[in-house]
């Protein structure tokens, strides 16, 4: 019966390719209009890294002054540097890594460039398999490495691109400010489209080109070129009152891979609070804070308010789009009253005639949607262009299945939305009354 | 004329025309609040500075020779920079700054007025260097009291270089015991938001260590997005900034029209003064451009939304009056067999269309107030105005007005022997 | 009142030229009541349209109420419509959506008469046809006989000089027939010409007199009524 209806229902399409086409196109458009503007929600809001997003924590303490709260209420979004070398002596998270980014000078081979600022991430070795970074050549440093200082780096694709040429650059090595460091690994494509674990500047930027172990901070002096925040003047001069001071400008995380794990790594923050305000830090109420990356997401409002009014928008876009179509429905459905009559006095039962064309919206809908579809992946590509110039980065919009299935659940809505009330009256019309047409 | 029956007719036909106003009900509910987003996004872009941003360049200048290690080596290389500039043709003034319009970084410090308690709540405000040209570089408009003069700038910054050698003293609190007193100049935002109204010069206020702040210039507007929502709060010390170490950066305001040029000449010349170093020069109204990124996307898409929108909904007013009118077609007839012209027949389907598209939009701003409580809860600032709905709603009459035109139009030239024909 | 003289009225398809009205002459006086009749085919509904000014014609002159219909405009024929003619349909031709009272009440908005007046003229005409008690009742909600009388009530209500009827009884039962034909007499009786259009010999003996059509044109009225009978079984040739 189905595969009958399916039938009449792509025959009656045809037949009127004008009308569907209109139809279809208007579907196509809500549909487009709205995956869009969800997918533009989507790439905000969606989970960077689903494999290990539920076990890896950011760990802030509420080290901050006295008096008042930091700004907002919460505790700093990152540590002191002395906070975070009592933290990582824990041997609770399975790994763990406090970082920062700063700004030195690269020095490539004079034929190939002149020195330049890049951006450098200071980090431990434990960063790469916590926050799945892809290698294509050679791997991270171990934490021997981290321990002894070792002067190695990793690049990413497109820096082991500018200063190699793109070649295994493994064992080669680059001068950094005032030293040479060993290349180890080189990073393949990596591109998450929310740079999730540092959020505190630009979120959806792209990740850092050069990798470098924390312990060169102290060697040579390093600053953060990222944010940093303190409530009160460092108890001496120079770097090492940086190093003792109460600024916070590292990044902590940790990976817990249970329940059990998080609730001894709580107690062990708690235990060193307390520990601390002994001898006179942590004045205010203790407050620590272990976040997992899709809260900390949230908190730290990585998608702009805006975006959820886009989407809503959108919506009541489609649903206009799919009400503007029921009277090019109705038109079609009611001038073919007489055959409708036909087909009831030879039995059809009004929910026969009722399911016939609402299929056939349907149909249209499936078709419309494939076609809006097609066209959101236009639109994407024409935004990401737009966005170029703004974020420097033009990948940041991404269809997905996810979103594709938005589409076609759009799509699917559009088509009932303009052919519920039309295959309604089409199915009340008395077959007397049009019989008697002749 | 013949109000009363149309709106009874249609009053019988509940479904079909109440297709049409909700139709045109959502259409402004819609289009309303994308002008709403819209107009947000184009207030946010239009807010001034207080800078003439047209005029302002910045320069970044960030060594990686190891020569610019020595101090002596700093001030020199930071002198001819500063000479350099000041002698282009087109150049205003120059100053060494690290204040960057439009760009939202910096540092942040907290005060609170003098002779508070420790328990008064201490508010914090952005903080910058500026010497004797500073803030004339700025183009910042005083609205009280003046900008530093050199002595002064001269004399802070040597006191600030004695605490860099010379630590202070802490006392048993943790604070220096020596409190020191220091010209400001603040924003006019700041010294309402520390002092309530003015007047404000010569008032004391003080920071976390006990120091003192006096209050010497007031300027106003000032409006620089930071990572904080105090974007319109700052305050000028009298410090020549001289550390070159990581970088320094200048400010240069060209005479009117000159920027675009300069932005050229400057990176050649600062190039030729020093190799050791890279320069990047950017005028103010493209990091400003940059800044908006967001507010022009949402601007841009909005648009193509509510333009989308009255297309759609224009052609599919059309669809649905041409469907109810060729339903009518034995109806017409009988009217004009009755006596109807056809005047009368284009009055009848105009008026029952203004009809529905008075019932739509008045439906239609219900909706879109209620929508727009509900956009407002997150974005405050997108509020509804009245002119606005005003608006569309004349416009959207217009528009189910052309829409309906046509098929009036073509039912006016039905023939009355329908009325005759057999059913 | 209704004087046609040798009117010719043609359709034209791209295919064939029929001639519906050809060298048609009736005359039909004040206050007569007159059947018009003939086989399906013969111009009846054609004669009925070009006499209501609801159609045109390409040869020959009407005039009516002494007005020669040729030089009007289609605002002027609609006034005439409105103010002079009267129409009853054999589908009825009331408007759906409108309850019993605003039917009636179509022909006199296009009069533009003020409120007062149109409800007097409204409540009169349904009591004249017996309906005043269903004044807010819909169409949907009549029998047949009772959706003629409205339509005969609109008629009335406008205090036409000529009533067109077009098979006004054709959608009814005997006993509702007998009523509407006893209204038009009565209606006919207080002055107002009727020219009714049938095939029903029954419902033409209540008329004045009869009017042949045959092919577009009045028959000659010697004929005998059998052989016209006889025609009428579709033994002659005629429009198609």
């Amino acid at each position: 019966m189905l595969a009958y209806q399916l039938r009449i229902a792509w025959k009656s399409l045809r037949r009127s390719p004008a009308h569907t086409l209109i139809v279809g196109g208007g579907i196509a458009l809500g549909v487009a209009v709205s995956t869009l503007f969800a997918t533009v929600r989507h790439s905000f809001a969606k989970d960077p890294i689903p494999d290990k997003s539920a076990v890896l924590y950011n760990v802030r303490m509420d080290t901050w002054g006295p008096v008042d709260p930091y700004p907002g209420g919460k505790p700093p979004p990152q540590v002191t540097y002395q906070d975070m070398v009592a933290l990582m002596r824990s041997d609770i998270p399975a790994r763990q890594t406090g970082t920062f980014k700063a700004s030195l000078y690269v020095f490539p081979d004079p034929r190939v460039g002149r020195p330049r600022r890049e951006l450098v991430r200071l980090c431990f070795s434990d960063f790469f398999p916590m926050f799945e970074v892809p290698f294509r050549f050679g791997g991270p440093w171990d934490r021997a490495a981290d321990r002894t200082a070792e002067r190695v780096v990793v690049l990413s694709d497109e820096m082991n691109e500018r200063l190699f040429g793109g070649e295994d650059s493994v064992g080669r090595s680059v001068r950094i400010e005032d030293r040479e460091f060993r290349v180890v690994g080189v990073l393949d494509r990596w591109r998450p489209g929310v740079k999730f674990y540092d959020l505190t500047q630009n979120p959806v930027d792209v990740p850092e080109p050069i990798y470098m172990p924390f312990a060169h901070m102290v060697a040579m002096q390093l600053e953060s070129s990222g944010n940093s925040d303190g409530w009160r003047s460092p108890p001496m001069a120079g770097f090492a009152g940086l190093l003792a001071s109460e600024q916070t400008w590292i990044l902590l995380w940790v990976e817990l891979s249970s329940a059990d794990q998080v609730g001894r790594y709580r107690a062990f923050l708690d235990a060193y609070a307390l520990e601390q305000r002994k001898a006179g830090r942590f004045q205010r109420k203790l407050d620590n804070r272990v976040t997992p990356v899709r809260d900390l997401m949230v908190e730290a409002d990585v998608m702009p308010k805006e975006a959820d009014a886009m989407v809503a928008v959108s919506l009541l876009f489609l649903l206009i789009c799919a009400l503007n179509l029921i009277g090019l429905l109705l038109g079609k459905f009611l001038a073919r009253a007489a055959e409708i009559g036909v087909r009831r006095a030879m039995g059809a039962r009004r929910l026969d005639v009722f399911m016939q064309h609402l299929l056939e919206c349907e149909l249209i809908g499936l078709a419309g949607g494939a076609i809006g579809l097609a066209l959101s992946f236009g639109a994407i590509a024409v935004v990401n262009l737009w966005a170029k110039s703004i974020i420097s980065r033009g990948d940041f919009l991404a269809m997905d299945w996810a979103m594709a299935g938005f589409a076609a659940g759009a799509a699917m809505v559009a088509g009932l939305v303009a052919g519920l009330y039309p295959a309604w009256r089409v199915c009340r019309i008395a077959p007397a009354v049009h019989l008697k047409a002749q | 004329m013949e109000l009363g029956p149309i709106l009874r007719a249609i009053r019988r036909n509940k479904a079909r025309f109440g297709l049409i106003a909700v139709e045109v009900a959502l259409t402004l509910a819609v289009v309303v609040n994308c002008i709403a987003l819209i107009a947000d996004a184009r207030a946010q872009m239009a807010r001034p500075s207080g800078f003439p941003d047209d005029d302002l360049l910045t320069v970044s200048s960030a060594p990686f020779d190891a020569a610019f290690k020595e101090p002596g080596y700093q001030q020199a290389a930071l002198r001819a920079d500063l000479d350099a500039l000041a002698a282009l043709p087109g150049v205003a003034v120059v100053t060494s700054t690290r204040l960057i319009p439009w760009s939202g970084g910096g540092s942040s410090g907290e005060y609170r007025q003098a002779g508070a308690g420790d328990a008064a709540p201490m508010l914090r405000s952005q903080i910058y260097n500026a010497d004797e040209r500073t803030l004339d570089a700025l183009g910042v408009r005083l609205v009280a009291g003046r900008t530093f003069t050199r002595e002064e700038v001269d004399r802070d910054t040597r006191r600030l270089q004695e605490i860099t050698i010379h630590p202070r003293e802490l006392g048993s609190d943790g604070r220096p015991v020596d409190k020191f007193l220091q010209d400001v100049v603040v924003t006019r935002a700041w010294a309402e938001h520390v002092f309530g109204p003015g007047p404000h010069l010569g008032r004391l206020f003080q920071d976390s260590d006990g120091d003192q702040y006096r209050v010497l210039g007031v300027f106003d507007p000032f409006y620089n997005p930071y990572g904080w929502p105090i974007h319109e709060y700052a305050v000028f010390y009298a410090r020549r900034s001289s550390s070159y170490e990581n970088g320094t950066r200048y400010l240069v305001q060209a005479e009117p029209g000159q920027a675009s040029a300069l932005a050229r000449t400057i990176e050649e010349t600062l190039t030729r003064v020093n190799r050791l170093r890279a320069v990047e020069v950017s005028r103010v109204t493209e990091i400003r451009y940059l800044y908006f990124g967001r507010q022009r996307m949402v601007a841009g898409l909005m648009g193509l939304v509510a333009v989308l929108l009255v297309v759609v909904t224009g052609l599919g007013l059309v669809g649905l009056t041409s469907f109810l009118v060729s339903e009518r077609t034995r109806q017409i007839g009988t009217r004009r067999a009755l006596g109807a012209s056809m005047v009368d027949i284009v009055r009848y389907f105009l008026v029952e269309n203004w009809l529905l598209m008075s019932i739509g939009i008045a439906m239609g701003v219900g909706l879109a107030v209620a929508l727009n409580l509900a956009l407002v809860s997150s974005i405050a600032s997108a509020r509804l105005d009245p002119i606005t709905v005003a608006a569309a709603a004349a416009a959207l009459w217009l528009l189910g007005l052309a829409s309906a035109l046509v098929p009036a139009l073509r039912a006016a030239r039905t023939s009355p022997a329908v009325a005759t024909r057999s059913v | 009142m209704l004087q046609m003289k040798n009117v010719v009225k043609v359709y034209r398809t791209e295919i064939v030229e029929t001639h519906a009205l050809s060298d048609l002459s009736i005359h039909v006086r004040a206050g007569e009541f007159v059947a018009v009749m003939g086989p399906s085919g013969s111009g009846k509904t054609t004669f009925l349209n070009v006499a209501g000014l609801l159609d045109g014609f390409e040869r020959g002159e009407y005039l009516l109420d002494g007005v020669d219909v040729r030089k009007l405009g289609d605002g002027e024929k609609s006034r005439i419509r409105n103010k002079k003619i009267g129409f009853v349909f054999q589908s009825f031709n009331l408007i759906p959506d409108l309850d019993v009272f605003d039917n009636v009440d179509v022909p006199l908005r296009y009069r533009r008469l003020p409120a007062g007046e149109r409800r007097d003229r409204i409540h009169r005409a349904l009591e004249q046809v017996g309906l005043a008690s269903r004044m807010r009742h819909y169409p949907s909600q009549l029998s047949g006989g009772q959706q003629q009388r409205v339509a005969i009530a609109r008629v009335l209500a406008g205090d036409p000089v000529l009533i067109l009827a077009d098979e006004p009884t054709g959608n009814l039962d005997s006993l509702m027939t007998h009523e509407i034909l006893d209204l038009l007499e009565r209606i006919n009786e207080q002055g107002t010409a009727i020219v009714m259009v049938t095939h029903s010999a029954e419902c033409a003996a209540h008329a004045h007199r009869q009017i042949h059509l045959r092919d577009g044109r009045v028959a000659e009225l010697d004929e005998p009524p059998s052989l016209v009978r006889g025609r009428e079984a579709g033994l002659v040739p005629g429009l198609g």
